[in-house]
């Protein structure tokens, strides 16, 4: 029982910062159509200057995450404006150029704050004891805030107005323009959106597993499984497709040898896709 | 004319300028030529992940291997057949995946003509390097090994263990726990899904089974790139254990494994060979840092060997820490540079030869008797005494050193 109990939560905990992640990464794909590969740096970055805020610093840990993702949000912007729009409609080049953050942002964070073990103390300590099952409290308050976070951004992207003109040039960039939407300030919006919820998620994992440079990599992948799975335009397929993702993660080890669950991982989503090559929500592209 | 004069003034000046720095470094050129002239260079090349997986420790391997060249080369080198030699290290990164590492080796042996390596660490890193090494009969000073054929043993004729592997690291554990806690009786091994399983685990098993311990059911495995390992950790908490036996991995998963088992309400002992307290910590954190047991070096304490106290306040100084893998660096140089002087030949077969035949070689951690014939099917393992150390309430003790001779 408290097995199933201690994965179940291990299994939300972690589809939340997927879907975290994969909501960022989906927000740039489908409404500026950017595969954007520097998504898993900017969440390790995030991360970083949370720990160098907090633990070098000495700054209160939650503020850390604030300025963490205010500066990335920030850095969205910049990178909207600077990497990506001169390149809108090109993706070879864009991808080319995400690929460069990459290598730029690994490199540095190498060189200047080096390779070695570290991870982010926890946001929330302690243990929450029930009966015989045990529970990390930071896991829980992880992904209250993930949840929470979710849910504030599919109420700003169905309510907002900025939510909704971001809808409207996910559907038709050149009608949202004709309709006096302003479409690179939206993308400036979108880009803010996605890498400030990478850094919270990169500074919420931080604390719970650990930091390395090379973090982000294995994100990146989890993130384009999750918007594969689910399907381009659509919030509630990421929150579906980061539900499955995470679930297959963190359950399937369980059963089987951690090599041959991550096979049945991938080969659950190869079928899925077989089945509906759209994703699981996705809309047909002609 | 007094312009002249000055003008005169200044040339003379610059003269004595220009003819007193060509006199300086021709003074100074002409020492170090006869300086050059009577010591020579000895290659030895190191392959270390300074990049991608593994970099986390393999870096601070690069700090110890060019601590232990200097402390080398200041003792005046080595001596073969009466020529000095200063060590020269050549640094190769294996990017710290299987084809960075043979690219890095080959550089090495093809490009660099290097005779002796030093290095690497993670199981496939090691497989990798001896597919070009092996056959250049190039002489590999191996810093760990999983016990399995491909990476050390009978085929691997060029490779010895510069450092303790898998087996003799946990052989030292599993000894110094057993006698420590005789309340504990059963055990689960946790070990990364690496392909050596089928190898190690028996070993370790029978390692522990013949110690008293109880191992149960067949290990649990992780792979490397696991983020959450909670469903690791609940599947071996599930077999009701009183200690949990995680045989290998980096600090990464290590911590990441101890921190989720405390969290999970676990209160035995937990082990690790090889990744020592003060990694752990940074990843597991204070609260989940207790009872946990490793092999480590605790530098600064008054029951270390005497190379190991010259060389911990040098670590200090140059890098700011003295951490194991800094240890494993320096060992992993030391001992080759060692076999290197005994056989007193640069041919590295000749040094192989020589060394097969060494019963014991001195290494940083004392004597390290030769062993492995039955273990590996090789007896190329120094086995050196190995320090067990334990992390209790975030702070990392020193506890005894432990004697591993593996057959």
């Amino acid at each position: 029982m408290e097995t199933a109990i201690n994965t179940a939560i291990s299994a939300l905990v972690l589809s939340s910062m997927y879907i975290l992640v994969a909501l960022g990464f989906a927000l740039l794909l489908g409404i500026m159509g950017v595969l954007n590969f520097a998504h898993g740096a900017i969440y390790m970055v995030g991360g970083y200057i949370c720990y160098q805020l907090a633990v070098e610093f000495g700054l209160n840990q939650w503020i850390s995450l604030l300025f963490s993702t205010i500066l990335m949000g920030a850095f969205g912007v910049l990178l909207e404006r600077i990497c990506f729009r001169p390149f809108y409609g090109d993706m070879y080049r864009t991808i080319v150029m995400t690929i460069a953050i990459v290598l730029t942002f690994e490199t540095t964070v190498n060189i200047l704050v080096g390779v070695h073990y570290r991870s982010l103390p926890a946001f929330v300590p302690g243990i929450v004891k029930a009966g015989a099952i045990s529970l990390s409290a930071e896991r829980l308050v992880t992904f209250f805030i993930g949840s929470a976070l979710l849910l504030a951004l599919t109420w700003f992207i169905k309510r907002a107005k900025a939510g909704q003109q971001m809808l409207a040039i996910s559907q038709d960039r050149e009608g949202a323009a004709l309709q006096g939407i302003d479409v690179y300030r939206i993308y400036g919006v979108a880009s803010a959106m996605g890498c400030g919820l990478a850094a919270v998620a990169g500074s919420l994992m931080g604390a719970i597993f650990e930091l390395s440079p090379f973090m982000g990599d294995y994100m990146l992948v989890k993130a384009i499984e999750v918007v594969i799975l689910s399907g381009i335009g659509s919030i509630g397929g990421v929150l579906a497709g980061g539900l499955i993702v995470g679930s297959i993660d963190a359950v399937l080890p369980l059963f089987g040898s951690g090599a041959a669950a991550q096979a049945v991982g991938l080969g659950t989503i190869i079928v899925l896709l077989l089945l509906r090559p759209q994703g699981l929500f996705g809309r047909e592209v002609n | 004319m007094r312009a002249k004069k000055f003008l005169m003034q200044l040339g003379i000046i610059y003269l004595t300028i220009i003819l007193g720095t060509i006199s300086f470094s021709g003074l100074v050129t002409g020492t170090s030529s006869t300086a050059v002239a009577a010591t020579k260079n000895l290659d030895i090349g190191l392959l270390v992940a300074l990049s991608g997986f593994g970099s986390g420790s393999e870096t601070l391997v690069e700090q110890g291997a060019k601590t232990a060249m200097d402390f080398i080369n200041e003792r005046g080198g080595i001596t073969i057949k009466g020529q000095k030699y200063l060590i020269k290290l050549l640094i190769e990164d294996t990017k710290g995946s299987s084809e960075g590492s043979v690219a890095a080796a080959n550089k090495l042996v093809y490009d660099r003509k290097v005779k002796f390596v030093v290095g690497t660490v993670v199981p496939y890193s090691i497989e990798a390097v001896g597919t070009v090494t092996e056959p250049a009969k190039v002489l590999r000073s191996n810093l760990y090994n999983c016990a399995m054929p491909a990476e050390y043993g009978p085929k691997t004729p060029y490779t010895f263990m510069g450092n303790d592997g898998t087996v003799e690291g946990n052989t030292a554990l599993l000894t110094y726990l057993v006698e420590a806690f005789p309340e504990y009786k059963t055990t689960v091994l946790v070990m990364a899904d690496d392909g050596s399983i089928p190898y190690l685990g028996p070993i370790i098993k029978r390692a522990a089974e013949k110690r008293g311990l109880s191992v149960l059911g067949e290990p649990v495995r992780w792979t490397h790139d696991t983020v959450d390992f909670t469903p690791i950790v609940a599947k071996a908490l599930a077999r009701k254990p009183s200690m949990l036996t995680l045989i290998n991995g980096w600090p990464a998963p290590v911590g990441a494994m101890l921190k989720t088992a405390r969290e999970a309400g676990f209160t035995g002992p937990v082990s690790c060979g090889h990744n020592p307290g003060e990694d752990i910590l940074k990843v597991a954190g204070v609260p989940a840092s207790t009872d946990y047991f490793a092999t480590g070096i605790v530098g600064n304490d008054p029951d270390m060997p005497p190379m190991i106290k010259a060389i911990t306040p040098r670590f200090v100084k140059q890098f700011g820490h003295a951490l194991y893998y800094n240890y494993w660096g320096f060992n992993g140089i030391y001992v080759l540079v060692n076999a290197i002087e005994a056989a007193q030949s640069l041919d590295p077969t000749k040094v192989k030869d020589s060394w097969e035949k060494m019963e014991s070689i001195d290494s940083i951690y004392g004597p390290a008797p030769m062993g492995g014939l039955e273990t590996y099917g090789i007896r190329h393992t120094i086995c050196h005494p190995v320090a067990i150390e334990v992390l209790i309430d975030g702070k990392v003790r020193h506890i005894k050193w432990v004697d591993v001779l593996v057959p």
